[in-house]
């Protein structure tokens, strides 16, 4: 009797507390505001530690280098650590350090990234430094050509010696073609070594620009003071006449091609295949279906690809699925396996290709369901660490997707109907523009 | 009269000139400090933000049952649990020689099933709740961490004791795990990185059980069996070696309990493995592997000190400013920055138990290599000879202070922090003083130091790549 009563209880207690979480189903809490001179500002409060992340993404990336001038996004983002008409040489790294941060950055096809994590009470350090270098960016002929070095080695680090990395680049070019995602965020090392430094100034004054950016206070800060804080510090930066960006190419002749790679220093095949799918920018309805479509698949050890390949058919040692729809053109879909070893690429492709078949016959409404449930389950952890929050955010409001979007994340998924899945499925597997690549082991010379 | 009247307006308008380039001066140099001049000092002084008090307060707690102690750091902002442990002294290097892997085997099989629940069964609820479970083994020890929200602790805190002390073994679990980390053995060697990782813990560590492969021994992962597996649990899984960190939203009490519901039912001793200190030679050997590659890779150590090695401060500092993490450190700022010679070079302070290592690396193309390997021998001289600067002692310490804060962004390094203080004797008011400690370092303990260690003759390297293509070999 007791016991039913507590019951009782706790079930009002937890509806009260879905209903609550119902109501407000905001991942983050987060503030946004402009600016006069255009900047958009989104602050993330959490008040676990006394830091801040501050990051700066200006929404200007590979994509929107001019033909054979590859790298130049990148060769930028180093030379930002290189100096200003203020902070001369690579004073920025000293005072940074001396004051407890921790900086870096990052180049992408869509967009370039910056940031800065201090203890708060040194973050209007790096708000001033990063103020200071969207305006008055300024580096010596001599630290040019250094740094210009520097990349190039990055390259070779990065890419030419790291078999897998070379081959992703490959299949990426197959895939896309004509379409600028198609060319290597580093540029190739002849384009990085052709480079000057008038390019990436040019580069620099026309789309570093306030009005082109978003600064990004993730951490213990509320908002109101990010804000008189985010006047202080970039409010006076003019703004400027942005340059044109990347004009994408409407991508409508449909194929499935096939890339097959052999590398010596390769010992294990892989097998990956690409397709071009809907991103955020074109075709909202269908990138939350591709989501749930993705986790369904291929997302943890308990998929549907999983039990599938690895565990009925053994063909796999593992398979996973992701859906890329935060970019500023198309997005993507992939899916990744390793075959077992005794089996031969084409008896793993039929049995993959089969298995992502039936798969897709198999979308129920209470399979869905429970896929949903899985990738909404988690969502308290996104506020756990101010930095992940960062660049979780800053990343997708970057390609343009709202506050408000990003916010709503849980109720746009928890939307979507299993015949929207299907439905999407149905269309990326019968008509989106594929390539499946093998890499796999050189044969051995005897 | 007149003209004392005129002398006297003449004063005047020369004291008006006087003011007038006064004020010019000054607005002209206020003009060139605000468009020419960043100064740091200014800026912090007339900052709105200031530097908070933040409660880093450790507590030990003892669990009512089975009367485990544990560490406590409570977070209240965000309604989740993490809690980090470690079964010390059963990492890889403890297997017996001819069971080199078991222990990374058990670590992959912990979450394949458990009591009742077959390995999909298990899998289906922690991700049905959320629950991130995980195990890991370094050569020393064998560690797992949980992440739970508080709506599902429960069942979080039942299936980890599940996974501790009735893991299940399936045979067709068994059989893929061992597929999985036979292929991982394979690419393990695609990178140049990964070949450089297993012969340079050859060339170090010698018959030392440091030495071997981080994943195990092929052959020896093909014959284990499921009996061995269960050995290993019950041998090393037990409260004798069990220390515990739990960071997040919730009380001393609940602690307690916690502590109790995952641990109390553990063997109360297991079998303890000794493992011998390492004997290593430093004697500036050099060991290349020739292969085609775009870059030459060089992994490189010196001997080091332990954790609770009185010197370990001022060891610590010298090696931040030789060539700690960051663009700032002196091999960076040579190699790096005025040269362009390489993306990246950096050393740091291995802390394994039997071996404490000052090591280091950098990758650069062949035409690049030989300068990069001179910089460094030359810098570690340097360090050794002139020791290091009052100014670099103060940015140093400045950086390791006001960084301070930034470990604690997510709860999971805290409860690992917390699990550590504990392995190496830190106290429970670590977080309050280790900044006192970092203070306390003199420049006469860094550069006496710095002389000890840093000896470029004894340094040995080893290194990867195409030698052939500039004459190195």
């Amino acid at each position: 009797m007791l016991k039913s009563k507590k019951n009782s209880v706790f079930a009002v207690l937890l509806s009260i507390v879905l209903f609550c979480a119902e109501a407000e189903a905001k991942i983050f809490d987060m503030t946004e505001f402009r600016l006069k001179n255009g900047l958009q500002v989104i602050v993330i409060p959490n008040h676990k530690a006394p830091i801040v992340r501050q990051m700066v993404w200006y929404k200007v990336g590979s994509v929107d280098e001019a033909l054979g001038k590859g790298g130049t996004a990148h060769l930028l983002e180093h030379l930002m650590f290189r100096g200003t008409k203020k902070v001369k040489d690579s004073k920025f790294n000293s005072i940074v350090a001396q004051n407890g941060g921790n900086s870096n950055a990052f180049t992408a096809q869509d967009f370039t990234s910056y940031y800065e994590t201090m203890d708060v009470g040194r973050l209007e350090l790096a708000m001033a430094l990063e103020a200071d270098r969207m305006e008055n960016l300024d580096f010596s002929k001599k630290s040019f050509k250094k740094e210009r070095d520097v990349v190039f080695q990055e390259r070779m680090q990065v890419v030419e010696n790291n078999p897998f990395a070379y081959f992703g680049e490959a299949l990426r070019r197959v895939l896309w073609q004509q379409h600028p995602y198609a060319r290597s965020i580093s540029g190739t090392p002849e384009e990085i070594m052709s480079l000057n430094r008038d390019d990436v100034m040019a580069f620099y004054e026309s789309y570093y620009a306030p009005n082109n950016a978003i600064l990004i206070l993730s951490g213990d800060i509320e908002p109101q003071v990010a804000k008189s804080l985010a006047e202080k510090y970039f409010g006076e930066i003019e703004p400027r006449k942005v340059g044109l960006k990347a004009d994408f190419p409407k991508l409508d002749k449909q194929f499935d091609a096939r890339l097959e790679m052999k590398l010596p220093q390769i010992k294990a095949e892989r097998m990956v295949k690409l397709y071009v799918a809907p991103s955020v920018n074109l075709d909202k309805t269908e990138v939350y279906p591709l989501m749930v479509l993705a986790a369904y698949l291929g997302e943890g050890e308990t998929s549907k690809l999983y039990k599938k390949l690895v565990l009925q058919e053994k063909a796999a040692l593992g398979v996973s699925v992701s859906s890329d729809y935060a970019s500023r053109s198309y997005g993507g879909f992939s899916i990744s396996a390793t075959p077992k070893e005794d089996i031969k690429t084409e008896d793993f492709e039929t049995a993959l290709n089969k298995a992502i078949k039936q798969a897709v016959a198999e979308i129920t409404i209470e399979e869905i369901e429970k896929t949903k449930a899985k990738m909404l389950a988690g969502q308290v952890y996104l506020r756990d660490n101010p930095n992940d929050a960062a660049y979780i955010v800053g990343a997708m409001a970057a390609v343009g997707m709202s506050v408000e979007e990003i916010e709503n994340h849980a109720e746009n998924i928890r939307k979507v109907s299993a015949a929207e899945v299907r439905q999407a499925a149905k269309k990326l597997f019968g008509g989106a523009i594929s390539v499946t690549g093998i890499v796999k082991p050189a044969e051995e010379a005897n | 009269m007149a003209r004392r009247y005129y002398h006297k307006t003449h004063s005047y308008d020369w004291l008006w000139w006087l003011l007038l380039a006064a004020l010019v001066i000054y607005g002209g140099w206020r003009l060139y400090n605000h468009w020419f001049v960043f100064n740091p000092r200014v800026i912090l002084e007339k900052a709105t933000l200031k530097e908070k008090s933040f409660d880093t307060e450790v507590k030990e707690i003892t669990s009512p049952k089975a009367k485990i102690k544990a560490y406590l750091f409570q977070d209240k902002t965000n309604p989740i649990i993490s809690i980090s442990f470690l079964f010390k002294n059963a990492g890889l290097s403890t297997d017996e020689g001819e069971e080199s892997g078991i222990s990374t085997m058990v670590a992959a099989l912990l979450t394949e099933g458990a009591g009742n629940l077959d390995s999909q069964a298990f899998k289906e609820l922690l991700e049905q709740k959320a629950i991130g479970m995980g195990f890991s083994v370094d050569m020393d020890d064998f560690s797992g961490r949980l992440l739970t929200t508080r709506e599902n602790m429960d069942t979080a805190f039942k299936l980890l004791n599940m996974a501790l002390t009735k893991p299940k073994f399936d045979a067709e679990d068994v059989q893929r795990t061992k597929a999985q980390m036979l292929t991982a053995l394979k690419r393990q060697v695609e990178h140049p990185s990964g070949i450089l990782a297993l012969a340079a813990a050859k060339e170090i560590f010698g018959e030392h059980p440091y030495a071997r492969n981080p994943i195990g021994d092929a052959k020896v992962i093909k014959n284990i069996s499921k009996a061995q597996l269960q050995n290993f649990v019950q041998n090393h899984i037990s409260r004798s070696n069990l220390m515990i960190g739990i960071a997040g939203d919730v009380s001393e009490e609940e602690a307690g309990k916690i502590v109790d519901k995952i641990f109390a039912n553990l063997p109360e001793n297991g079998r303890i493995v000794f493992v011998r200190e390492a004997e290593l030679t430093f004697d500036g050997r050099v060991k290349n592997i020739n292969q085609p590659s775009a870059q030459i890779i060089s992994s490189f150590a010196t001997k080091g000190i332990a954790r609770q090695h009185p010197d370990f401060y001022p060891l610590y500092i010298a090696n931040h400013i030789l060539g700690g993490a960051g663009l700032n450190s002196r091999l960076s700022v040579a190699a790096r920055e005025n040269e362009g010679l390489t993306y990246g070079i950096e050393t740091y302070l291995s802390m394994q138990d039997k071996a404490p290592l000052i090591r280091g690396g950098f990758s650069a193309t062949p035409e690049n290599f030989n300068r990069v390997v001179e910089i460094v021998k030359k810098q570690w001289a340097k360090m050794a000879k002139d020791g290091v600067s009052e100014k670099e002692l103060d940015e140093a310490k400045d950086y390791l202070i006001a960084s301070y804060n930034l470990r604690f962004a997510s709860i999971d390094t805290i409860s690992s922090i917390l699990v550590y203080m504990q392995k190496d004797n830190l106290g429970l008011d670590f977080l309050q003083k280790r900044n006192a400690y970092v203070r306390q370092v003199t420049l006469d303990d860094v550069n006496r130091v710095a002389k000890e260690y840093f000896k470029p003759e004894q340094i040995v390297f080893v290194n990867i790549g195409s030698f052939e293509k500039q004459g190195v070999k």
